[in-house]
């Protein structure tokens, strides 16, 4: 069982507590959707530290270990939604930068439509229960 | 540099929460982390933070190294589970891997999610085993790479032997270190195809991303870490190794396989021979001509099971020597 916490709110003056665990588990869902918005936005292409960066400045609290968007940057590379390039750095080792390809834009509005679904059912019910 | 000698203590204990995990990924994940870690590095050093403050945070926000490894295995099962799904029988031997739940964490959590059920491996019959071997293309690209280990084990070992001749009898006229040394950085991209070419004829996994050469400071300093780089000495041996292994590996297919098919066409030949009136003694009644051929089927059935596990071994030794890290 995952440890018992209860989210709540901030209405009711106490510190905002939360699960990880949930949390965690909720993003592994959500990342490859983050990760090809984000580069879908970017005007130049961009390398993983500059998106783990990216992603650090939106956050509302999230936390995220940002080695885990690496193996994710792969797999979009894999199937085709991201292309990348080597370029030489001073900092070290080249950097590895990504660019959305035509086939990761199709996807990520197939994505998007499916995430805005999802959420506006969560939201109901969440919202039904709230009101109920 | 103290800064990169901790760094270098990371990336060895995140290569030892893989474990026995594939090389490929491996490498993968090493290359990832070394670029963020360095990246994130420059900038904390740059804000003025002490090297050992901006080190500890760095590692914080990245991952410990079991996450990080975790990750990487996890997202490596969902892909395999993928190519599973589109060819069962192409991935078969990865099954146990794929659905496996084994990771590196110790403790068993309990996830949201419901673990996909563990897919049976689809049973071949004993014929299907046997003589399925002429209708995998996995064959037949084993048999082009091993074919092709020979031209390529001519050509990498002239190539070797010139330069370092070249270059050793050059080093009294100076001009001979700078060739010396150009031609160590191209046996990394060597290696690189090398690698390459096994995963697209074999199967056997390499990583994608080529392994640039790279090193900070003068240029002494770098001639140095291109020197100390194990991988360099192991992609030399391997690729001089290719110069013997291509040879067996084209003397064994021919011979096998010529003999095989030269079996098979007997009962033709003496055909041939009767019907166009040949003046050769031939030596055995017809039956016996098929049963020769027979035995050819045998043969060329055996080869290349044979010629496909010389195949692997080779993608093998090639993993080892072309993927060593210190």
């Amino acid at each position: 069982m995952a440890p018992f916490v209860f989210m709540a709110g901030t209405t009711d003056g106490k510190k905002r507590k939360k699960d990880a665990k949930f949390e965690k588990d909720l993003i592994t869902g959500l990342i490859s959707l983050i990760l090809l918005s984000i580069t879908a936005n970017a005007k130049e292409p961009m390398y993983g530290y500059q998106i783990a960066r990216s992603m650090e400045d939106a956050d509302s609290g999230i936390s995220l270990k940002q080695g885990t968007i690496y193996p994710v940057l792969r797999t979009l590379e894999k199937k085709g939604f991201l292309k990348s390039h080597l370029k030489a750095s001073e900092s070290g080792p080249p950097r590895k930068y990504y660019e959305i390809t035509k086939k990761g834009r199709a996807q990520l509005t197939i994505w998007q439509d499916t995430w805005d679904e999802t959420r506006e059912f969560v939201d109901s019910i969440l919202g039904g229960m709230k009101n109920g | 540099m103290a800064e990169n000698s901790n760094i270098k203590d990371y990336l060895l204990a995140l290569e030892q929460a893989f474990g026995d995990a594939d090389r490929a990924l491996i490498v993968d994940a090493l290359d990832d982390a070394d670029e963020h870690l360095n990246e994130m590095m420059a900038e904390l050093m740059a804000e003025g933070l002490s090297e050992k403050k901006a080190l500890k945070t760095v590692i914080s926000s990245y991952g410990s190294p079991k996450t990080i490894a975790k990750e990487y295995i996890k997202q490596d099962k969902i892909e395999m589970r993928e190519r599973i799904e589109k060819h069962p029988h192409r991935y078969a031997s990865y099954y146990d891997y794929a659905y496996s739940d084994a990771d590196h964490s110790t403790k068993k959590k309990e996830s949201i999610y419901t673990k996909p059920k563990k897919k049976k491996e689809p049973k071949r019959s004993m014929l299907e085993n046997m003589f399925g071997v002429y209708l995998r293309p996995r064959t037949y690209l084993n048999l082009l790479y091993l074919f092709l280990l020979f031209p390529l084990g001519i050509v990498y070992f002239c190539y070797i032997v010139t330069m370092v001749s070249v270059s050793l009898s050059l080093v009294i006229t100076v001009i001979g270190i700078p060739i010396g040394i150009g031609f160590l950085v191209t046996i990394f991209l060597l290696g690189w195809f090398q690698g390459r070419l096994t995963e697209l004829m074999t199967g056997v996994r390499f990583p994608r991303k080529k392994r640039k050469f790279r090193a900070k400071g003068g240029p002494w300093k770098r001639v140095k870490t291109l020197l100390k780089d194990p991988r360099l000495y192991s992609t030399l041996f391997y690729l001089f190794l290719l110069f013997p292994i291509g040879i067996a590996a084209f003397v064994i297919e021919v011979t096998l396989i010529a003999t095989a098919l030269s079996l098979i066409a007997a009962p033709i030949l003496y055909m041939v021979w009767l019907a166009y009136d040949v003046p050769i003694h031939v030596p055995a009644p017809i039956w016996f001509q098929f049963l020769l051929s027979a035995f050819g089927f045998i043969l060329l059935t055996w080869s290349l099971h044979l010629l496909n596990g010389f195949a692997w071994i080779n993608g093998k030794i090639a993993k080892v020597m072309l993927l060593r890290t210190s």
